[in-house]
């Protein structure tokens, strides 16, 4: 075997060309053959499981309902974008906080840790459940507790008002942990001789948190967000399990919590879209393309921002 | 937590700049720790509601005004979950998937990762660089044709569905490559002086060396599949097959104002899940806290 394009080393022969093969089959044929299928069951009217021939091409007409004529789509990626800034913003918020406040007790934080990260552990199903048992307007352990300090109860997932932003709140529950984990790692990469010195200059806590602290936090803030923000335009299991009901249409009351996902997810692969791939493949595409564009935008704007 | 020492000036007042007496110190020190455990306490209430919930009779449950705490406690909530699904053989699906997902990824992700980070060959990063692409894949992206493909290959209602298309990870192939890479390029090279085959050198010495990143890259993935919805969703269809949260969605749709066999269900899809992370945590925070930030 004289043949030996990549310049492998003898003896490394079958693991590198084990592992080119590898990424062959599973990647190229499992992740990339599919992405770019994706986009050919967008340019058609697929029907079935006939070959490409003899299916209908429609060209960019799909994209052109989805994003000019069809509310539904425009509406649920509005939606999207609102739940997942909710959520990014909540448990981000939430998750610096927490952990600022627990990094001192060196003792306790072990055990406060794993409280705040079981959410993040357990099934989505589970969460989803669980919260839909206790954000139930009449008997839910939620308004239970609002009405004893003195608040009104809420009608959370009853109201298609207060629907999207219940979800949202259970979504950040469930992330909160997560993110504390990374803020108190990106906290401890904090020189200790900065605090020091700022403390020397006589900088109150308050100064050295904005001047100091929060700035060298921006490339775990920036880890934290874009992740948050990828995970949440992709969030399924927390919603599905909250508005499933008898009749197996999710996203309700009347569609309120109907994200991307859960749209995508009627179209292409229930009864109420009618297994529409064709306009399924669009509406991935689309998502894909959303989630490139916003990781992008967040990398610019939060790297031309806060460089020094 | 009561027993903690308070420290008077040591790191407490040197993170937080240190102006104002010991006694604000004090202050400000328990008056963290009451409001970061009052948040724990809240975080988990629903896992709190999960347990007692499941332990109570019907009577109580529905009892209004709501009783906090059973006056008595009964198994009837995981017998009755117990009899009217196949909970049982969906724990041992799920853990089935799970096992075998994690245990190949972890495998491949770690010789890729050595192959990517210790030898030399053409066109080396160029791939490693377009395989990393995957991790900027959404599933949604690809799920439609998946689901196509595993029609055509007959793979519905097979664990097939689930298990060949995961078997590469993006994510995996980048971790180990990361931690391989800090693997002194002598100790191969002695290795192979001593006669060592390339498998064994990976096997014996690289993959040892990074056991803990391979101890977080089989937790995270032990997490995932075990918590697996959408796709488990979309390519099984008996109930024989079903995960566990394919089985609970499908009893919450049935059952859905039973709460007592609903939580007892919940119970018993968490405790392995949970009793795992606590195994293998250590590896998770050291995986999160050495690597995550490079992502």
């Amino acid at each position: 075997m004289r043949l030996n394009v990549l310049g492998v080393r003898q003896g490394q022969r079958a693991m590198v060309y084990g592992s080119l093969l590898f990424l062959v089959i599973f990647y190229g044929g499992f992740r990339l053959w599919p992405m770019a299928y994706s986009i050919v069951l967008s340019l058609f009217n697929w029907r079935g499981l006939k070959p490409i021939w003899e299916q209908q091409f429609v060209g960019l007409s799909h994209y052109e309902f989805a994003l000019v004529k069809d509310a539904l789509v425009l509406e649920s990626l509005w939606r999207t974008i609102v739940f997942s800034a909710e959520l990014v913003i909540i448990s981000t918020v939430l998750g610096l906080i927490v952990a600022l406040l627990i990094r001192n007790h060196r003792r306790a934080q072990p055990t406060l840790r794993l409280a705040y990260f079981l959410p993040y552990i357990v099934p989505a199903v589970v969460s989803g459940l669980l919260m839909r048992v206790l954000f139930q307007p009449q008997f839910g352990s939620v308004n239970a507790l609002l009405n004893i300090i003195g608040l009104p109860s809420q009608p959370w997932m009853a109201s298609p008002k207060s629907a999207l932003l219940t979800v949202a709140l259970v979504a950040a529950w469930a992330r909160l942990g997560y993110n504390v984990i990374l803020f108190l790692a990106g906290l401890d990469q904090i020189p200790s001789d900065l605090l020091d010195a700022a403390r020397v200059d006589g900088a109150g806590a308050w100064q050295t948190f904005w001047r100091i602290t929060f700035p060298l936090l921006m490339p775990v803030m920036l880890f934290v967000v874009v992740t948050g923000t990828i995970a949440a335009l992709q969030e399924f299991g927390v919603i599905y399990a909250m508005t499933l009901g008898s009749t197996e249409v999710v996203g309700g009351p009347v569609r309120a919590t109907t994200v991307f996902s859960i749209l995508l997810y009627l179209t292409a692969f229930s009864e109420v879209g009618g297994f529409n791939y064709s306009y399924g493949a669009t509406l991935a595409v689309i998502l894909f393309l959303l989630i490139f564009g916003l990781t992008l935008i967040q990398f610019r704007v939060m790297r031309t921002r806060w460089e020094y | 937590m009561a027993s903690e020492r308070i420290p008077i000036s040591s790191s407490f007042s040197d993170r937080f700049g240190g102006r104002g007496g010991p006694r604000r110190e004090i202050a400000a020190y328990w008056l963290s720790l009451v409001l970061v455990t009052f948040g724990a306490l809240i975080m988990i209430v629903p896992f709190a509601f999960m347990v007692i919930t499941s332990f109570k009779t019907q009577a109580e449950i529905i009892a209004i005004p709501a009783v906090w705490l059973p006056s008595q406690l009964t198994l009837e909530n995981f017998v009755q979950v117990w009899n009217r699904t196949e909970l049982l053989r969906s724990l041992i699906n799920t853990a089935y998937v799970a096992v075998v997902i994690t245990a190949a990824t972890v495998f491949s992700s770690s010789l890729m990762g050595f192959v990517f980070s210790k030898y030399e060959f053409r066109g080396r990063d160029l791939i490693f660089t377009v395989s990393l692409a995957g991790m900027m894949l959404p599933f949604y992206v690809i799920s439609i044709p998946l689901y196509l493909m595993i029609i055509t290959l007959g793979w519905v209602n097979s664990y097939a569905a689930l298990i060949i298309p995961s078997l590469y990870n993006s994510f995996g192939v980048f971790l180990m490559r990361q931690f391989m890479f800090s693997i002194p390029a002598e100790l191969l090279d002695s290795a192979r002086l001593d006669g060592c085959s390339e498998f064994r050198i990976f096997w014996s010495i690289a993959l040892p060396l990074a056991k803990a990143a391979a101890g977080a890259l089989s937790l995270l993935n032990l997490m995932v599949y075990w918590n697996w919805f959408f796709w488990p969703l979309i390519v099984l269809n008996s109930e024989e097959k079903f995960t566990i949260s394919l089985t609970l969605t499908k009893f919450m749709g049935l059952y859905w104002t039973e709460y007592g066999p609903l939580t007892a269900g919940s119970f018993l899809a968490v405790i392995p899940i949970v009793v795992t992370f606590l195994f293998l945590q250590r590896y998770f925070v050291e995986g999160i806290a050495t690597t995550g930030m490079k992502g």
